[in-house]
């Protein structure tokens, strides 16, 4: 006992065990962290039922070996309830609210790629391959695995399949070579090139990419025709159709198309899933998905909600007034407007929804294109003109178009990307934003100095040069009262604008035709790497055809284009081949030389978004984020949403 | 001299009936009204249909007041409105107007407000009711979502409603007349076939018609023509119904004796037509005309409404009903709907009006 | 007597046959069709379809062939399949489509019309009993101002009324947990407190016309000798009015009666647009601005054979009740 070694030896344990007791206290705190793994699972009532009755596996037999662990917004949520959407009698499946289940997703705020389908990946250092990792024990709403094997077979049977698609979609080909989908072992699928990819992984995030774990081979290798040509024959018989693509879209359909969900024995790997044929119908129900990957931090199965319901409302007035009386749970985003905010406050009381507030990823409110290779041959001298541009520019006071069209929310930007994103140069956002009528004027002096005697600018033979901007008032209700307002500023500066207000109907006949002169358009992709996926959105104008055709044919038809023109079209062609470092080199080039050509006019940039979330759902993540290559705001994780018990 | 009976012209038998059906009375007054309006609208509007004020947004009506009161707590009379002071408050989604006493605008009549172009012929520049400072804006009755005022806009688009209802009925009685009589008198094939024509016509449902008719319409197609088109396809359908009733009131003179002499004597079948039989009910196709310039009043804004109609920069009552046609306007703007109350009043006054006419129609009914 | 039938029934045919041909053409005509429609919609919401997408879209519906053998396709599968085509904007049969939408138009038309005869033919009747009187005056003003509020402007803000208010659900005639339930008491409780919105925006709007006619023609009756030997003879005014006049003066009702029909069920287009009913009528308008080919031609099909047969119809009664109508069909005058 006088032995200091003793003491000491007593100490250490002491000290040892204290640090075993703290270490174990401390997991059993941690349940906001995330968990490495579980002992056991919970599942849903309704499931558990079932598991009792013997109708379907114990959840941990359900579940991969190793699911993928989602972050709640608020808290751990409660099983049960039906989530209320609208729909408006098309396209069900079109991402934004439901159907986004890719092999790889966004992060909840856009900023990286992060695992979905897959578990993992490896890019080789050239970016010609890339190695994703499935999950073992994964499986398909049916109860079937899901593994290597489902990949392939939609390349090679679906998307890469001439009898199916005519071609596969672009970032599947590589400066005109096709992938090569292989699996390397039951849970190991490979995507090579013989040249780099420099987008893949972007692309795969986007709603192009869900097609990818969308075909279960088991269940799919009786539609296609060369693994199946008798049934096929007769089903075809049967259905009195000839041609093997109609046949195969309408009964399998792919890519968002309404008859891919209307089918209750399809599998999915969705949340929730449909039990029965839902087309043409006012109201339809989606079951969860017994066999859902996904687990929250406390290791219950997600989704917590057990059906999600739509309602046919084709009207916004519609839409607007079910989110009003609250039957509906997340407002649309065509009707969450400025302009429709005041209706929401003054129903929240009573529709019981709150205000949560959305980011855009768009660059801009809307853009101003100029046809530079227009047959008037005058007009596309003046297009092609930087200064008059620069100067129409500074004629639009944008502060006052914010204050009046969008409730004062948003600043005066240009087509650039937005502040957080790593390809922002404040220069392209915000050069030529002034409110400067006189320099307006003077830039204008540059390129149309003849003036009559109101003032308006003239042609070299004496007539006005007038411009003509066409509206679609049937997709955005406040772009015509922007134009009114441009009008009215280009005017003052001598510019004669007309604006043509067009209707849905008008607006398709009249796209491609060489005539169209300013053209008014969204500025997407602007927020996190998005900008590398629609670089041509910062281009010119989507008209340009003289210049493209001669790009695309390499001189052989078309006309040749300005040396920076040439160069931007080049660099567009590289982005996609090259990656990491290398491609943001390629893109910070690119950005230097739309900033220094100035061919689009941008407003302002998009804030102030909102939708109307009832209160009886949760963990909601705000802000939120819209988008479409992000399709906001399927990635804030509806798996996750649950209702509160009371209210459920 | 006592007028009886006996010894009244046609006219006066007419016009003493017709003062007896009071609400036909009333009609014919507010419909003269009206039609003055769409003669006179740009001197009546205190201001353009298209000058804005974009801090005016939504503006709600501004109440004329009286008094003015100054600092010292001097009281003077001069009818005036108190201009506003705005401000944007995103979390109830609305622009805050509150009147601000410093602000007075002082109104007048004949004063001195936006050029116009009385009936294209001379430009003029002054308004019977307005702010006395051109450059200052009234809102009677508010403002819509541009800030533009909603009582000029309502009158400038009377004139565009009222005179569509009377070019499309006027082309609907030309085609129906000419039809319908060609149809009654020479009966047989001829009737036979434009029978089946109208029965055609009348089957399909108008909506489809419409929208069919309107693409054919350039959109590239300045206004005035989008106008004229837009009364030729209301006219198109409306003629069916006149011709008809043209056609069967025909088919009964046709044997009446007169007639026969009249063809016996020589004439020809349009003189016929023309000078003996549609005078015989004459007052008949007055009344039915003027039931009809209500329907087409009400067929624009339908076709607006369906997006199919006028558009801007041209306004109609339909045009501008179709701008208010959503739920935000009638829980915070309701004074948008302005222009729905005018075609009420007109679409009234006309239907009294013609029940009126053809109420007085037939003198000699008793 | 057949012979009048026969050659009513070869001319509807050829009608009908001809309207086909209109409404199929009108939609075909115009440049644009169904792909470039969801090209546009895709492409407001920022998708970019490639051009062998959009070629392979137009190879599936079978809209690269020429108009004219797409019209002849689809009138083969009338005839012999019975098959009206498919609904590119819906993704089923178009019978499917129509069956449902069906059921709900015929109650929305059927309560109209009742709507309508109740309000309208006791106002008629008062109206034109008391002639010119303040009573009358104030019977047709209120008639009248139906016809004259433009009806998508009366229906949005009943729609507005309904819902904040009295909590009522929108967008349809039964309330959420009704739509897919059973039929029971409680479920026509409620399709009967959405269906007074539709009911009285298209109600009003007719009533003006059938008070009109009544009037005309119980004036007509009125100075018609028996009425005034009944009333000499002493007979009670009211019960002398109902039992003759009245009658009588609604003869011509059977012959307007398809027309009114026929109004109602064009007119609920923009009702139903509105406030969102799962009508026809908002079907043929979406088919029609989608250039849903096969969906609208059918529906425009359907619809004027119904007018074209209620023509028919309303001669036959008109036959059945006048003999001078009668001896007209029959001596071949009245085609």
């Amino acid at each position: 006992m006088n032995n200091p070694i003793f003491w000491y030896k007593l100490a250490g344990a002491g000290l040892l065990s204290m640090c075993l007791l703290f270490s174990k206290g401390n997991t059993a705190f941690a349940s906001s962290k995330q968990a490495e793994s579980c002992s056991t699972y919970n599942e849903s009532p309704m499931l558990a039922d079932k598991v009792a009755a013997g109708s379907l596996p114990a959840v941990g037999d359900r579940l991969p070996d190793e699911p993928l662990f989602v972050e709640v917004a608020e808290q751990i949520g409660v099983y049960g309830g039906t989530m209320v959407d609208t729909t408006g009698g098309n396209r069900l499946a079109e991402f934004r609210h439901y159907g986004y289940e890719p092999l790889v997703r966004w992060s909840v705020d856009g900023s990286k790629i992060v695992p979905n389908v897959a578990k993992s990946w490896d890019v080789s250092d050239d970016a010609t391959t890339y190695t994703f990792h499935l999950r073992k024990g994964m499986k398909w709403s049916d109860g079937e695995d899901f593994n290597a094997a489902d990949i392939v077979f939609w390349w090679e049977y679906v998307e890469s399949n001439k009898d199916v698609q005519s071609k596969p979609r672009g970032y599947m080909v590589v400066k005109g070579e096709q992938a090569t989908v292989k699996a390397v072992d039951d849970y190991t699928v490979r995507f090579s090139w013989s040249n780099p990819n420099g987008l893949l992984l972007e692309n795969l995030a986007s709603p192009y990419g869900v097609r990818v774990v969308q075909f279960a081979e088991h269940y799919h290798r009786q539609f296609i025709k060369g693994l199946n040509p008798d049934g096929i024959a007769k089903a075809m018989s049967d259905a009195s159709v000839t041609d093997y693509t109609q046949w195969w879209n309408s009964t399998v359909g792919s890519y968002g198309k309404q008859p891919e969900y209307n089918n209750p024995a399809r599998p999915f790997v969705q949340a929730w899933i449909p039990r029965e044929p839902f087309l043409g119908k006012e109201q339809f129900t989606f079951e969860r998905n017994p066999y859902y990957f996904k687990v929250d931090t406390a290791c219950n199965q997600l989704p917590y909600i057990d059906y999600r319901q739509w309602v046919l409302a084709a009207e916004t007035e519609i839409q607007l007034a079910k989110s009003l009386t609250g039957e509906v749970d997340i407002s649309r985003v065509n009707i969450s407007t400025p302009a429709n905010r005041s209706v929401f406050y003054d129903n929240m009381k009573q529709g019981d929804y709150r205000f949560v507030a959305a980011d855009s990823a768009d660059m801009n409110v809307a853009n101003f294109q100029f046809p530079e290779n227009h047959p008037d041959e005058f007009r596309a001298s003046v297009y092609q003109n930087k200064n008059f541009r620069i100067g129409l520019s500074h004629a639009i006071d944008r502060e006052e178009l914010i204050d009046v069209v969008f409730l004062g929310q948003g600043e005066p930007y240009q087509v650039a990307p937005r502040p957080r994103s790593p390809f922002y140069s404040e220069k392209m956002a915000k050069q030529y934003t002034e409110y400067d009528r006189e320099l307006a004027g003077d830039y204008l002096d540059k390129v149309l100095s003849k003036k009559d005697s109101e003032g308006f600018r003239l042609r070299p033979n004496g007539e006005r040069f007038v411009v003509v901007i066409a509206v679609n008032k049937d997709f955005k209700s406040d772009w015509v009262d922007m134009m009114e307002l441009i009008k009215g500023y280009w005017e003052a500066v001598g510019l004669e604008t007309v604006i043509e207000v067009l209707s849905d109907a008008t607006s398709t006949s009249r796209r491609g035709s060489p005539d169209n002169d300013i053209g008014l358009w969204l500025s997407e992709n602007g927020a996190g790497r998005l900008p590398l996926l629609a670089p041509n959105d910062l281009l010119g104008s989507d008209e340009d055809l003289e210049w493209k055709k001669y790009h695309v044919s390499k001189g052989k038809e078309g006309t040749e284009p300005p040396p920076n023109v040439k160069r931007m079209l080049e660099l567009i062609d590289q982005i996609p081949l090259v990656a990491g470092a290398k491609q943001n080199t390629v893109m910070a080039e690119f950005i230097e030389l739309v900033t220094d050509n100035f061919p689009r006019i941008g407003i302002a940039l998009p804030a102030g978004n909102y939708r109307a979330v009832s209160n009886r759902l949760r963990n909601v993540p705000e802000p939120l984020m819209e988008g479409w290559m992000y399709p906001g705001i399927s990635p804030a994780n509806f798996s996750t949403f649950y209702i509160l018990k009371e209210k459920q | 001299m006592k007028v009886s009976a006996g010894n009244a012209s046609y006219r006066d038998l007419i016009w003493r009936r017709f003062k007896r059906h009071r609400l036909g009375f009333l009609g014919f007054l507010f419909t003269i009204i009206i039609y003055l309006v769409a003669v006179f609208t740009e001197f009546l509007a205190p201001h353009s249909q298209s000058t804005y004020k974009a801090r005016d947004v939504y503006a709600p009506p501004q109440p004329i007041r009286f008094l003015v009161k100054y600092r010292k707590g001097e009281e003077m009379l001069q009818p005036h409105v108190l201009g506003y002071r705005s401000k944007v408050d995103y979390d109830t989604g609305k622009r805050i107007f509150v009147e601000d006493p410093r602000k007075v605008i002082p109104l007048g009549f004949w004063v001195k407000g936006d050029k116009y172009n009385l009936w294209g012929l001379f430009e003029f520049d002054r308004h019977i009711l307005g702010p006395i400072n051109p450059r200052d804006r009234v809102y009677f009755f508010g403002a819509d979502r541009l800030g533009r005022d909603v009582l000029s806009r309502t009158i400038h688009a009377t004139r565009v409603s009222m005179t569509i209802g009377l070019v499309g009925v006027a082309l609907s009685l030309v085609l129906g007349i000419m039809i319908g009589g060609i149809s009654g008198y020479f009966g047989g094939f001829v009737d036979l076939g434009i029978q089946r024509v109208i029965e055609i016509l009348q089957s399909i449902p108008s909506i489809p018609l419409w929208i069919g008719l309107a693409a054919a319409i350039p959109p590239t197609a300045p206004p005035i023509q989008t106008y004229f088109l837009i009364t030729v396809i209301l006219s198109i359908i409306g003629w069916t119904g006149l011709a008809r009733v043209v056609r069967g009131r025909f088919m009964a003179l046709k044997d009446e004796d007169y007639i026969k002499a009249a063809r016996l004597d020589g004439n020809r079948p349009m003189r016929i037509i023309g000078r003996y039989m549609l005078p015989n009910f004459f007052s008949h196709i007055i009344a039915v005309v003027t039931l009809s310039i209500p329907g087409m009043i009400i067929a624009e804004t339908s076709l607006s409404f369906l997006g199919i109609g006028l558009r801007q920069p041209v306004v109609s009552w339909g045009v501008l009903l179709q701008e208010a046609q959503n739920l935000k306007s009638i829980s915070t703007a309701p004074w948008l709907f302005l222009p729905g109350l005018a075609v009420v009043v007109a679409v009234l006054s006309l239907n009294f009006l013609g029940d009126g006419l053809r109420d007085a129609g037939d003198p000699y009914e008793n | 007597m057949v012979l009048f039938l026969v050659r009513r029934l070869s001319l509807m045919m050829l009608t009908v046959f001809v309207i086909t041909v209109i409404s199929f053409f009108i939609i075909v005509l115009p440049p644009g069709d169904f792909v470039d429609r969801i090209v546009l919609e895709a492409n407001q919401y920022g998708e970019v379809f490639e051009q062998h997408e959009i070629d392979d879209l137009r190879r599936m519906y079978g809209l690269d062939r020429s108009a004219v053998e797409q019209y002849l396709i689809w009138l083969r599968n009338i005839l012999f399949h019975g098959d009206f085509g498919y609904s590119f904007g819906w993704d089923v049969p178009v019978s499917e489509l129509i069956g449902q939408r069906l059921g709900l138009t015929t109650t929305l038309s059927i309560a109209t019309l009742m709507f309508i005869w109740i309000v309208a033919i006791p106002i008629g009747i008062y109206s034109a009993v008391r002639k010119y009187s303040l009573g009358d005056y104030t019977a047709t003003f209120v008639g009248f101002v139906g016809l004259a509020v433009p009806n998508f402007l009366l229906a949005l803000v009943l729609l507005y009324i309904s819902f904040r208010f009295f909590g009522q659900s929108v967008g349809g005639l039964f309330s959420p947990e009704y739509v897919n339930a059973p039929w029971s008491f409680d479920r026509l409780m409620d399709l009967l407190s959405h269906l007074w919105i539709p009911t009285i925006v298209l109600g009003t709007a007719g009533t003006a016309e059938v008070i009109r006619k009544i009037r005309a023609n119980l004036l007509d009756e009125l100075h018609r000798p028996y009425v005034l030997t009944a009333r000499a003879k002493g007979l009670k005014e009211t019960g002398l009015i109902l039992k003759y006049p009245v009658r009588h003066s609604l003869n011509p009702f059977v012959s307007d009666l398809n027309d009114l029909f026929v109004k109602i069920i064009s007119g609920e287009t923009i009702v139903a647009v509105v406030l969102g009913l799962q009508t026809t009528g908002p079907l043929l308008l979406q088919a029609l601005k989608e250039e849903d080919l096969y969906l609208a031609s059918s529906l425009i099909m359907f619809l004027s054979f119904l007018a074209v047969l209620g023509t028919l119809f309303s001669d036959l009664c008109l036959m059945a009740l006048d003999p001078h109508i009668r001896r007209q069909a029959r001596e071949g005058e009245m085609m």
